[in-house]
C-alpha cells in the first residue's frame, strides 16, 4: 500500500515535469502567436520562442505543437473573417487587403519561430509546412467562406464595371 | 566554386551537377586564366584568415555580444546571419533585432559549451575538430543553430566512427530525440550496424537497447544471424541479459528504492510475523515438521491473498496468482518430503528441485534483490528462514540487488513468491505463465511483452528449425514459463511443409524440367488433368509419408478444388478462428492486408514501435497484383542474370560456356519469348486459382491444409559470411556452406566481375543456389525429406546490412523466380561495387542475410 503510494510520488514529478514543460512551452508559443497577430512583436523574444518550439520538437511533442498551431491559426483566421464580414461598403476590400498583408507578415514570423519544425518534424511526418499551412487556412476560411466569396466576387466585378464605365466615359469625351 | 582538375575522371553526372549549382561563377571562371584563379584563391584564403583571426578570435569591430552557456562572444551580425536561426532573429521585428547583447538559453542537454563554441566558430570558417565525445554534441548545437552543413559533417563523422564502444550512446541519442534528417541518418546507420553485427560484435549491447528496438531487430530479416536457432539463442540471451541489466540498474538506484521496500515490508510484516516464527521452528525439524511446514506455507499463501485484499489492490489476477502460488508451494513441499533425512530444509530444497542451479545472472541478481529486502525494519525475525520469501517478494519490484546473496539457496521460494505476489499492482498478461516467467527473468512489463512478442509472436520462425533444435528450444522456453504455443505450431508447420512439398514434387513432371519448360505436362504442376503418376517424382522415401492411394490425391479433376471429399494426409481441422495455426492460410489469400486476422500469428509481421522505419519488409504475399509482376521480375532491369558456377568454386568460370543456355533460359522465362512465354504465368495462375477456390469453399472452417500454397509458409532465413571478399580476383567465386530448407539445400555465392558494370568498375555478384537435398547428408541438421524437383520457384532476398545502409536485393512482392538447376545460381552480377566494399565489410567479412521462400 505504502509502496504504491511512494512509487506514485516518485514517478509523478518526473512525468509532470515533462508535461508541464511541453504545456508551458506551448502556452508561450500560443501567446506569442496571438501577440504576433496583434502586432505586438517588439516585446517578443525570438530566442525564447524558437527555443521552446525547438524543445517541443526535440522531445517529440511535434504532434502537439502542430495541432496546436493549426487550432490557433484557425481560430485567429475565423476572427479575422468575422471582422472582414463586418466591414461596410468600400471598406470591405480595404480590410480584406490589410488583413491579408498582416496575415502574411505574421506567417513569416511564425515560420521563423517554428523553423525547426519545418526542418525536421514536417518532412518526416509528411505534413504541410507552416507557411503553406497558413495560406491554406486563409484560403479555406476566408476566401472560401460563403459570405466573403460572393461579396468579394461582386465587389471586384463592380469595380471592373465601374472602371469600364469610366473608360467609356473618358473615351466618349 | 569549381576548380579545374585534370585528374578528375570524366564523370558525366558530376559535370552536370556542378554548373547548375554554381552556374553564375562557373561561367565566369571559364573566361579566366589559371593565374587569375590563383589570385582569387589567394584572396579568398586571406579573407577567411582575416575573418577567423580578427573576427572570431579577437572579436574586432564586433557589433553584437552573444552570451551563451556561460561564455561571451564578440561577434558580427553579418557573419551570424549565415545561420538562418540568427538571420531570423536579427532580421525580424523581434526584441533581439536591435539589442546589443543577446543571451541564448539552451535546454538541450546534448549541447555543451564547447560544442556551441565550435558551432559558432564554424560560422566563421573554422573547421570543427570532431572526436568521439563531442561529435553528437556539435551535431546538437548545429541542429539548434540550423547549420545544416555542419550537421552533415557531424553525421558523417559519427557514421564513420560508429563502433561497438560508442554504439549505445549514439543509438540512444538518435532514438530518444528528434534531430530530424540527421538524427535519422544516425539512426539508420545504427540500425544497419546492428543488423550486421547484432549477432556477433554487438551482442553485449543488445540488452541495453529499448524493447522496441530489440523486437524490431530480432524480427527483422535484415538481421544477420547464421540460422534461426542462433536467432533464438540471441533472443534468449538478450532476454536473460536484459533482466540482469535491469537489476544492475536497480542497484544503482538502491538508496531511493529501499524506502519503498520498508513501507511494504512493514505491512507484510504485521501479517506474517507469527506464522514465520513458527515456521522457522518447524522447519528445523525433519519430516514430521515438514508436514507442519507445508500446512503453514499454505496458510502463508492464503495470507498473501489476505494481504492483497487488505491493500485494496484491484488486480484481477489476484485470485489466480494466489492459487498458483499455493499449488506451487504444495508441490515443492511434497518434493522435499521425499528426501528422507536432510537436516536442513534449505539443503532439501536445493538438491531436490530441478531449478536449483541458477541458470543465469538475472536470477542471481533477483535473489540478491531479495536479500536486500531483508534490510527492512523487521530484519531479525526473517533472516534465518527462507520461507518468508513468500511474503517478502512483494517488494521484488523495488528491491535493489546486493552482492551478498543468501538468496541463492532459496530460488524455489523466490519463484513461488514472485508468481504469487509480485505483480500486485498491474495486469500483466493473459496467462498465468506469463507472470511466472516474468518473475524469473526479472524483466518488467513493457519489456517483457516485447519478449513475448519475439519468442511467441512470430519474430522467430520456429518451423525452420530442426527437430532437435525445437526440442531444445521448447525445453528452454518451458523452463522460463513461456507457453510454447509458437514452437508447437512451428513443428506442425514443418510437417505440413514437408508434406506439401512432397505432394508438389510428386505432381511435377520429370520430363518437363529435363527437357523443356514448355512441356505440356508441366501443367500438371498446377493440378491439371491428364497427368499420370508414372512420369512423376515419387521416391520410396516419399511413399512412406504419402497417403495410401496416391492416385486419388495427385490426379486431380476440376472438382478437386472444392477440397471437400478428399482425405488428405495431413489436414489441420477447425481450430477455431482464434486458435488456429495463426495467420497461415486463414482465408486471406486475396483479401487485402487489413483483413488478416491480427490475433496470434506464427509468421505475419506487425510493425512494432520505433526504430524500424527502414526495416519492415512487408511480405506482401497476399497482394493481388503479384501475378502481373512475374514479367517485370524476369525481364527486369537487366541485373538479374543466370550464372553458371562450377561447383568446386575458386576457379574461374567460363561464362561463355553457359552463354547459350542462359540465353535460352532468359527467353523461356521472359514474356517476350515466343512460344514458351505463357507457361510460368499460367502455372502461377492455375495455382492461385486453386487457392482461391479453396478459399471460397471453406474459408471459415479450415485454417491450413495440404492445398495451402507454399508461399503461405514462413520464409527461411539464414546468414552467411564471406571472408576477404575484397581479395577476390576476377571471376573468382566463393561459396557459403549449404543449409537445408524445404527439401533442398541452399547456399549463397559471391563472384567478382570486371566486365559487368557499364562504367568498367569491378563488381561483386551475389547469387543464390539451390539443389536437391540428399538423404545421405550428414549435416548437423539432417534433412527429413527431399524436394525432388530439379528446379523450383522461389522468391528470395539477399540483404547486406552495413553502417552505410542496408542493401536489399530482391523483393517479396513478386510471384517468384524459377531458380536454375544446380550448380547454377541466380542473382545479381553487379550487386556491389568493389570500391564500396570497405564500407560494407565487418572485420574483413561480407555478411549476407538471405531470405528464401518457395512459392
Amino acid at each position: 500500500m505504502s509502496n504504491q503510494k511512494k512509487r506514485i510520488v516518485k514517478i509523478e514529478p518526473l512525468k509532470q515535469m515533462v508535461n508541464v514543460d511541453s504545456k508551458l512551452a506551448w502556452k508561450i508559443l500560443e501567446d506569442a502567436i496571438r501577440e504576433i497577430y496583434n502586432q505586438n512583436v517588439s516585446d517578443l523574444s525570438f530566442e525564447e520562442l524558437y527555443r521552446n518550439a525547438y524543445y517541443m520538437i526535440l522531445q517529440r511533442f511535434g504532434d502537439k505543437l502542430y495541432s496546436g498551431l493549426v487550432t490557433t491559426l484557425t481560430k485567429h483566421i475565423r476572427e479575422v473573417s468575422e471582422l472582414i464580414e463586418a466591414a461596410q461598403g468600400d471598406l470591405f476590400l480595404e480590410v480584406l487587403k490589410r488583413k491579408w498583408e498582416d496575415h502574411n507578415k505574421a506567417l513569416e514570423m511564425i515560420q521563423g519561430i517554428l523553423m525547426y519544425m519545418d526542418r525536421t518534424f514536417i518532412p518526416s511526418t509528411h505534413r504541410t509546412p507552416v507557411y503553406q499551412l497558413g495560406l491554406n487556412l486563409w484560403r479555406d476560411n476566408i476566401i472560401h467562406s460563403s459570405q466573403i466569396q460572393t461579396r468579394l466576387l461582386k465587389t471586384l466585378l463592380d469595380l471592373v464595371q465601374r472602371d469600364e464605365q469610366v473608360k467609356l466615359y473618358l473615351g466618349e469625351e | 566554386m569549381e576548380r579545374p582538375n585534370n585528374n578528375k575522371p570524366p564523370r558525366n553526372t558530376m559535370k552536370m551537377a556542378i554548373p547548375t549549382a554554381a552556374s553564375s561563377s562557373s561561367s565566369l571562371d571559364n573566361d579566366r586564366s589559371s593565374g587569375e584563379l590563383r589570385a582569387l584563391d589567394c584572396n579568398l584564403t586571406s579573407l577567411c584568415d582575416h575573418i577567423q583571426v580578427e573576427g572570431f578570435n579577437s572579436g574586432s569591430f564586433s557589433d553584437i555580444l552573444l552570451q551563451v552557456m556561460g561564455s561571451t562572444y564578440h561577434l558580427h551580425r553579418l557573419i551570424l546571419s549565415r545561420s538562418s536561426y540568427f538571420r531570423n532573429m536579427l532580421h525580424g521585428p523581434w526584441k533581439e533585432a536591435s539589442a546589443p547583447i543577446v543571451t541564448l538559453h539552451v535546454d538541450d542537454d546534448n549541447i555543451s559549451p564547447e560544442s556551441m563554441a565550435m558551432a559558432l566558430a564554424y560560422l566563421y570558417g573554422h573547421h570543427p575538430k570532431l572526436n568521439d565525445n563531442n561529435a553528437f554534441r556539435v551535431l546538437a548545437a548545429a541542429s539548434f543553430l540550423d547549420l545544416q552543413d555542419l550537421c552533415a559533417i557531424c553525421t558523417d563523422f559519427i557514421i564513420s566512427e560508429l563502433w561497438t564502444s560508442n554504439f549505445v550512446s549514439y543509438q540512444v541519442f538518435a532514438e530518444s530525440q528528434d534531430y530530424g534528417i540527421h538524427g535519422e541518418r544516425v539512426r539508420n546507420a545504427c540500425w544497419g550496424y546492428l543488423c550486421q553485427s547484432g549477432a556477433m560484435e554487438l551482442k553485449e549491447v543488445l540488452p541495453k537497447l529499448s524493447p522496441q528496438t530489440i523486437h524490431a531487430l530480432l524480427t527483422s530479416d535484415e538481421l544477420w544471424v547464421p540460422s534461426e536457432e542462433d536467432r533464438f539463442d540471441l533472443a534468449l540471451y538478450t532476454l536473460l541479459a536484459k533482466g540482469a541489466f535491469l537489476k544492475a540498474e536497480h542497484t544503482e538506484q538502491g538508496s531511493s528504492g529501499s524506502d519503498m521496500v520498508k513501507g511494504n515490508s512493514i505491512a507484510s510484516n504485521s501479517l506474517s510475523e507469527p506464522l514465520t516464527d513458527s515456521t522457522k521452528v518447524d522447519l528445523k525439524d525433519d519430516n514430521e515438521g515438514r508436514k507442519t511446514a507445508h500446512n503453514i506455507l499454505v496458510e502463508l499463501a492464503d495470507c498473501v491473498v489476505d494481504f492483497h485484499s487488505e491493500a485494496s489492490d484491484s488486480n484481477l489476477q489476484r485470485g489466480q496468482q494466489a492459487s498458483c502460488s499455493q499449488s506451487t508451494v504444495e508441490t515443492k513441499i511434497s518434493c522435499n518430503m521425499d528426501q528422507p533425512a536432510s537436516s536442513n530444509n534449505l539443503e532439501g530444497i536445493r538438491t531436490s528441485c530441478s531449478y536449483a542451479e541458477l541458470r543465469n545472472g538475472a536470477e542471481a541478481n533477483r535473489m540478491g534483490g531479495c536479500g536486500m529486502a531483508m534490510e527492512g525494519p523487521s530484519e531479525e525475525s526473517y533472516q534465518l528462514d527462507n520461507n518468508i520469501w513468500l511474503i517478502r517478494d512483494q517488494s521484488r519490484q523495488c528491491s535493489p540487488a546486493t552482492a551478498s546473496c543468501n538468496g541463492f539457496m532459496t530460488n524455489e521460494w523466490g519463484r513461488c513468491g514472485i508468481s504469487s505476489t509480485s505483480w500486485g499492482g498491474r495486469i500483466v498478461g493473459r496467462r498465468q505463465e506469463n507472470s511466472y516467467a516474468k518473475g524469473i527473468c526479472g524483466v518488467p512489463g513493457e519489456e517483457y511483452d516485447a519478449f513475448i512478442n519475439i519468442l511467441e509472436g512470430g519474430s522467430l520462425l520456429y518451423c525452420n528449425m530442426s527437430f532437435e533444435a525445437l526440442l531444445n528450444v521448447r525445453k528452454q522456453l518451458e523452463e522460463l514459463g513461456f507457453p510454447c504455443k509458437a514452437v508447437n505450431d512451428g513443428l506442425w508447420l514443418q510437417m505440413l511443409l514437408s508434406q506439401r512439398l512432397q505432394e508438389i514434387g510428386a505432381d511435377t513432371c520429370k520430363n518437363c524440367c529435363l527437357s523443356s519448360m514448355a512441356c505440356a505436362c508441366r501443367q500438371a504442376y498446377g493440378f491439371s488433368q491428364g497427368a499420370t503418376v508414372s512420369g512423376y517424382y515419387m521416391h520410396d522415401h516419399d511413399r512412406n509419408n504419402a497417403p495410401g492411394n496416391p492416385g486419388n490425391i495427385y490426379i486431380a479433376d476440376s472438382a478437386q478444388a472444392e477440397g471437400n471429399g478428399l482425405s488428405r494426409p495431413v489436414r489441420v481441422h477447425v481450430r477455431g478462428p482464434i486458435d488456429g495455426l495463426a495467420g497461415i492460410g486463414r482465408g486471406a489469400t486475396f483479401v487485402p492486408a487489413p483483413a488478416w486476422p491480427a490475433t496470434r500469428f506464427v509468421f505475419s509481421r506487425v510493425p512494432f514501435g520505433l526504430g524500424n522505419r527502414n526495416c519492415q519488409q512487408s511480405l506482401a504475399n497476399d497482394e493481388p497484383e503479384v501475378r502481373a509482376e512475374l514479367n517485370g521480375d524476369m525481364s527486369g532491369d537487366g541485373l538479374t542474370a543466370l550464372v553458371g558456377l562450377s561447383q568446386g568454386g575458386g576457379s574461374s568460370v567460363p561464362i561463355h560456356g553457359h552463354q547459350t543456355e542462359r540465353g535460352y533460359e532468359l527467353a523461356g522465362l521472359s514474356v517476350a519469348g515466343p512460344s514458351s512465354s505463357g507457361i510460368p504465368l499460367q502455372m502461377a495462375e492455375s495455382q492461385d486459382a486453386i487457392g482461391l477456390e479453396w478459399e471460397n469453399a471453406d474459408s471459415s472452417a479450415i485454417s491450413l491444409d495440404m492445398k495451402t500454397p507454399l508461399r503461405h509458409f514462413p520464409p527461411f532465413r539464414f546468414g552467411v559470411e564471406f571472408e576477404d571478399v575484397h581479395r577476390l580476383s576476377d571471376a573468382q567465386v566463393k561459396h557459403s556452406p549449404e543449409v537445408f530448407y524445404a527439401g533442398s539445400l541452399w547456399k549463397v555465392s559471391v563472384q567478382a566481375f570486371n566486365d559487368e558494370d557499364p562504367q568498367g568498375r569491378r563488381t561483386l555478384g551475389l547469387f543464390l543456389h539451390r539443389r536437391k537435398a540428399e538423404i545421405t547428408d550428414t549435416l548437423r541438421k539432417i534433412p527429413m525429406y527431399v524436394d525432388s524437383r530439379e528446379k523450383v520457384t522461389a522468391r528470395y532476398q539477399l540483404i547486406c546490412p552495413s553502417k552505410r545502409e542496408v542493401t536489399v536485393f530482391g523483393s517479396f512482392k513478386q510471384t517468384g523466380t524459377l531458380l536454375p538447376k544446380a550448380p547454377k545460381g541466380w542473382g545479381w552480377r553487379t550487386a556491389l561495387l568493389f570500391d564500396e566494399l570497405g564500407d560494407l565489410l565487418q572485420g574483413g567479412a561480407l555478411r549476407v542475410s538471405a531470405v528464401v521462400q518457395l512459392v
